[in-house]
């Protein structure tokens, strides 16, 4: 035989070319060297360097944004597209000193037209480049249209997003971020037949940018069809289906049912800014539910979910289901918003850093003059009244909005458990109606560290009534002793 | 005599198992560490609640002001009042103690410590030039002194 032609035999000895490797050589070196170089290599797959980040990481950068006004996906972005290692407050803060940006600037340009003549005529004129969008960021990072090609993909796939990518306030929301009434971080109780779909569900959600959302996927999928059938997605009607008849259960493979639907879900979470019961109402009505929805209160709710049927679906002929979002949510058991460190994370950033106070974010109660909701109430409310994840259910976690001291923990007439922190500048921020408080007087507290439960308890200083008013958080902020509406520095919640 | 071959794949796992740990993302190891509880020391504690006091002051909404009195020094029994009632005599408290004024500045100029009482002696600025002093007795992060005194002329 000749070796050198037989570059995969096995026998004594293998040929490669000029290189003759000897029998114990592949048994023993080959698999230390595929340990030691391929094992690491496993790992980096988790790369902290490599979107999405960790919770964890998340605070680091949403730390280190709040520090240095560096607008926190400009971070995010400049970090993943340059790879600048582990994901440490000193490695972050380092990031922020290179953007030294304002939020527009005046450029000179030429503006060349041609006359009668045909000859061209140029004169020089001032614009005002605003930073929005990609093509700034790119511009403000100096980079060449290579590295803006990676910005727009990293962005397009949803690797790292925004809303907003203007400098000053940090607003923002991220996927796989808790927003609205259900978090991403539960399980999907699905059949087997789902669960056999699990890894293909994977690898179109990692790919399109929203791995988070797999078991919400897995929950629609047991909705839509128990995992049965060719097309286990339902997703033959979408847009997104270039290959089979846009009929129900047009698809005849179910990976491409899968990858259509993927695709259709990751489009109605972003048209529902990841607000999930509306995303997946979303993707039983349609996109433009979720831009109506926009108009009408911001949420999926059964009524405007029916209303939507009644008002815009009749009119092609179409019901839809409105209470789809809830079925699919029966098939799933939401484990709220862990964090690194196994706690509830705070979901929605506002300005400054700070963080919204618990995981809903429904308003039953806005900011300034109303209607006395009692005999004796106050008819000015000088905060907001945020409902339970679960309406009328106490417990929801309830986390200081920002750094500071307890200044107050216990009870207070008309409402039941108090918590006032400090934050300094003048910054303060009241917690009422708590069904619990888990901090004391003096103790200083952490963004995001769960200082109470959501409840309703009222009554006096010295006595707490339970279900003294409906479940909710009334959340104040003050500045300089006044109070201030809380929306002003949450404008993503409404 | 131990086999060779055994020694070498006990070599392996070794390598593997050392190979995994220097992979493992540092940041999840967080996982099992519980920060501890931080509170602020007693005179800390006092020196909080004259700054919150003198933040509560300065603006226009006192009812947070209120808490940080010990009840049994409030010239009223707050327990059974409406929100309604609640308002108005955090706004009469706070408007008395400024003597109807805009406050500009609270400066505490002097602190003496008397049996574990901590006793401010603090400067209220007005808008109108004219000042205030007031003396603040703080214990165990609470204000302890009658609100008589603070709310006189």
């Amino acid at each position: 035989m000749n070796r050198q032609q037989s570059p995969n035999y096995s026998g004594q000895l293998i040929a490669t070319g000029r290189f003759f490797l000897k029998k114990k050589v592949v048994l023993y070196v080959l698999p230390i060297l595929f340990i030691i170089f391929l094992l690491p290599m496993c790992g980096m797959m988790n790369d902290p360097t490599m979107p999405p980040y960790s919770s964890k990481q998340i605070n680091i950068f949403m730390e280190v944004s709040s520090e240095t006004n560096v607008p926190l996906v400009d971070l995010m972005v400049y970090h993943f597209v340059n790879q600048q290692g582990e994901v440490s407050k000193s490695n972050i803060l380092a990031i922020a000193k290179k953007f030294k940006y304002q939020n527009s600037y005046e450029e000179e340009y030429q503006e060349c037209r041609k006359d009668n003549q045909g000859k061209e005529i140029c004169e020089k004129k001032t614009r005002t480049i605003t930073y929005e969008g990609i093509y700034s960021l790119a511009e403000r990072l100096r980079l060449d249209g290579k590295d803006e090609d990676t910005i727009r993909k990293a962005l397009e796939l949803q690797q790292i997003w925004s809303m907003r990518l203007g400098g000053g306030t940090n607003v923002g929301l991220l996927p796989g971020m808790c927003v609205g009434d259900v978090s991403p971080n539960g399980k999907a109780k699905v059949n087997s037949l789902v669960q056999s779909y699990d890894s293909i569900i994977r690898k179109y959600a990692r790919e399109f940018g929203v791995e988070p959302y797999v078991e919400v996927m897995k929950a629609i999928m047991m909705a839509e069809s128990g995992g049965k059938g060719s097309d286990p997605f339902q997703s033959s009607e979408s847009g997104y289906n270039k290959k089979y008849p846009r009929v129900p259960g047009g698809i005849k493979d179910p990976e491409y049912s899968i990858y259509v639907g993927v695709l259709t879900f990751r489009e109605a979470l972003q048209r529902a800014n990841y607000d999930i019961l509306t995303a997946i109402q979303t993707y039983n009505f349609g996109p433009y539910f979720a831009d109506w929805i926009k108009q009408h209160g911001g949420k999926y709710t059964l009524e405007l979910a029916k209303q939507y049927s009644r008002e815009v679906l009749s009119k092609y002929g179409m019901t839809g289901t409105p209470d789809h979002a809830l079925k699919v949510i029966s098939y799933y058991e939401d484990a709220g918003c862990q964090t690194a460190s196994g706690s509830v994370s705070p979901s929605v950033i506002g300005a400054n850093g700070w963080v919204w106070p618990t995981k809903s974010t429904r308003i039953t109660s806005y900011f300034g003059p109303r209607k006395a909701p009692c005999s004796g109430c106050s008819t000015y409310h000088p905060a907001v009244d945020i409902g339970a994840t679960n309406p009328g259910v106490p417990g929801d976690p309830v986390w200081a909005m920002a750094d500071g001291v307890v200044t107050y923990s216990g009870l207070i007439t008309n409402g039941g458990n108090a918590v006032f922190i400090d934050h300094g500048n003048g910054v303060v921020s009241r917690y009422i109606h708590l069904e619990e408080r888990l901090v004391k007087n003096g103790q200083v507290v952490k963004k995001g560290q769960i200082i109470g439960k959501m409840g309703g308890t009222g009554g006096t200083r010295t006595k707490l009534v339970r279900n003294a008013y409906p479940v909710h958080l009334d959340f104040q902020i003050k500045i300089n002793g006044n109070p201030v509406d809380p929306l002003t520095y949450f404008p993503n919640v409404r | 005599m131990i086999n060779k071959k055994i020694l070498f794949g006990i070599a392996i796992v070794f390598v593997g198992i050392l190979s995994m740990l220097f992979s493992i993302d540092t940041s999840k190891i967080e996982l099992t560490t519980k920060e501890k509880e931080k509170f602020l020391t007693i005179p800390e504690q006092n020196e909080q609640t004259v700054k919150s006091f003198l933040t509560e002051l300065m603006g226009n909404d006192y009812e947070l002001l209120i808490y940080l009195f010990d009840s049994k020094k409030l010239n009223k029994s707050i327990d059974e009042m409406s929100e309604q009632e609640l308002k108005q005599y955090a706004q009469e408290i706070g408007k008395k103690i400024k003597g109807n004024k805009t406050m500009v500045r609270g400066q505490v100029s002097f602190v003496k410590n008397i049996n574990d009482v901590y006793r401010y002696t603090i400067l209220l600025s007005f808008s109108d030039g004219s000042q205030k002093q007031i003396q603040l007795d703080v214990k165990n992060g609470v204000i302890i002194t009658p609100i008589e005194q603070l709310t006189k002329p």
